[in-house]
């Protein structure tokens, strides 16, 4: 069944039709949250506000728009309402910043970088080329589909991934690295 | 090369996207130099967290089914309770109120000079014949006329 599909069924109350919703954006939602959290249990927090806001705004949602595109934009406000609460509690996120390794809690899939490596390259960049940068490596979104997931325009998003893939560079360069 | 770094100058230069946009567009895209002085896909995918890596975190459907049962949509405020509404409907009562005074200011003045009259008027003894009277007043209702009874006292 296709999202358009399954959304149908749970605009007609059908709730358990949002599981499977759920179970295909999953692990993408964890993953585009930690990259901007960089915390565990954030990220699984700001996913799962998100999925249930999601629901409770199905009605609004507009059909011939992409619902990918408009699940990640309310990821990234729940990842940025997170990280305002973070900031309230700055003894918290220092704790945070300073055992990065208990916080993350995952394994690297590859072994070239560890994972205090990803975070030190994670850390030089803001969200927005993050989030710029996960879909454009992960899912092929173009500047257009970025500005839409980020509601700014094809141009600033583009200027957000242009910095984004530079300071990764820089980050390879002064590393030794090249893949 | 020269370009490339002049470029690149230009970008940092002016913290404008629009600015910004237009040298990539125009010549970063464009350029084997600038494109090899950028992170490739492959490079970006192997430094950000992927989807495998967070395989094993917690299951969010049982939260998510008790957030959707427990927490019901939004609902709409009333439209009385709206912000708009409530400016819009202060400043009627306000303008409404500010007109009333001023209406009884400007036109009730007359009025109230004729209240004022009124308590003036006053009969500080009455005589008939040279003899003390009893004075009584009658004035119709919703009439300026006043009638005046003057009777002998015994």
């Amino acid at each position: 069944m296709t999202d358009e599909e399954l959304l149908r069924n749970c605009l007609l109350g059908e709730v358990e039709e949002y599981h499977k919703i759920v179970e295909r954006y999953r692990t993408k939602a964890l993953a585009i949250a930690i990259n901007l959290l960089g915390n565990r249990q954030d990220a699984e927090d700001a996913s799962q506000d998100a999925f249930i806001q999601v629901y409770q705004n199905l009605e609004k949602f507009d059909f011939q728009q992409s619902f990918p595109n408009w699940f990640y934009s309310i990821l990234y406000k729940r990842c940025l309402d997170r990280l305002r609460k973070r900031k309230r509690f700055s003894q918290f996120f220092q704790r945070v910043k300073t055992e990065p390794s208990q916080s993350m809690c995952t394994q690297p899939t590859n072994p070239v970088f560890s994972l205090l490596e990803k975070q030190e390259l994670l850390s030089k960049l803001n969200l927005k080329e993050r989030i710029s940068l996960f879909l454009w490596a992960n899912d092929g979104y173009s500047s257009e589909e970025i500005g839409e997931v980020l509601k700014c325009t094809a141009s600033t998003a583009r200027v957000y991934l242009f910095k984004a893939r530079k300071k990764i560079k820089t980050f390879l360069e002064s590393k030794n690295v090249s893949l | 090369m020269f370009r490339c770094k002049l470029v690149n100058f230009l970008i940092s230069l002016f913290p404008f996207h629009k600015w910004q946009d237009f040298l990539i567009r125009t010549h970063v895209q464009k350029c084997e130099i600038c494109a090899s002085q950028m992170a490739s896909r492959d490079e970006a995918k192997a430094l950000i967290i992927q989807e495998d890596d967070v395989k094993h975190f917690r299951d969010l459907w049982p939260a998510i089914r008790t957030g959707v049962a427990d927490r019901k949509p939004e609902k709409k405020a009333l439209f009385f309770l709206d912000r708009k509404w409530v400016f819009a409907t202060t400043g009627f009562v306000a303008l409404f109120l500010a007109g009333f005074l001023f209406y009884s200011l400007l036109f009730q003045s007359g009025t109230v000079g004729e209240q004022e009259g009124k308590v003036k008027f006053q009969i500080n003894s009455i005589r008939v014949g040279d003899e003390p009277a009893t004075p009584f007043l009658y004035q119709p209702k919703d009439s300026d006329m006043i009638l005046i009874w003057a009777e002998k006292s015994m």
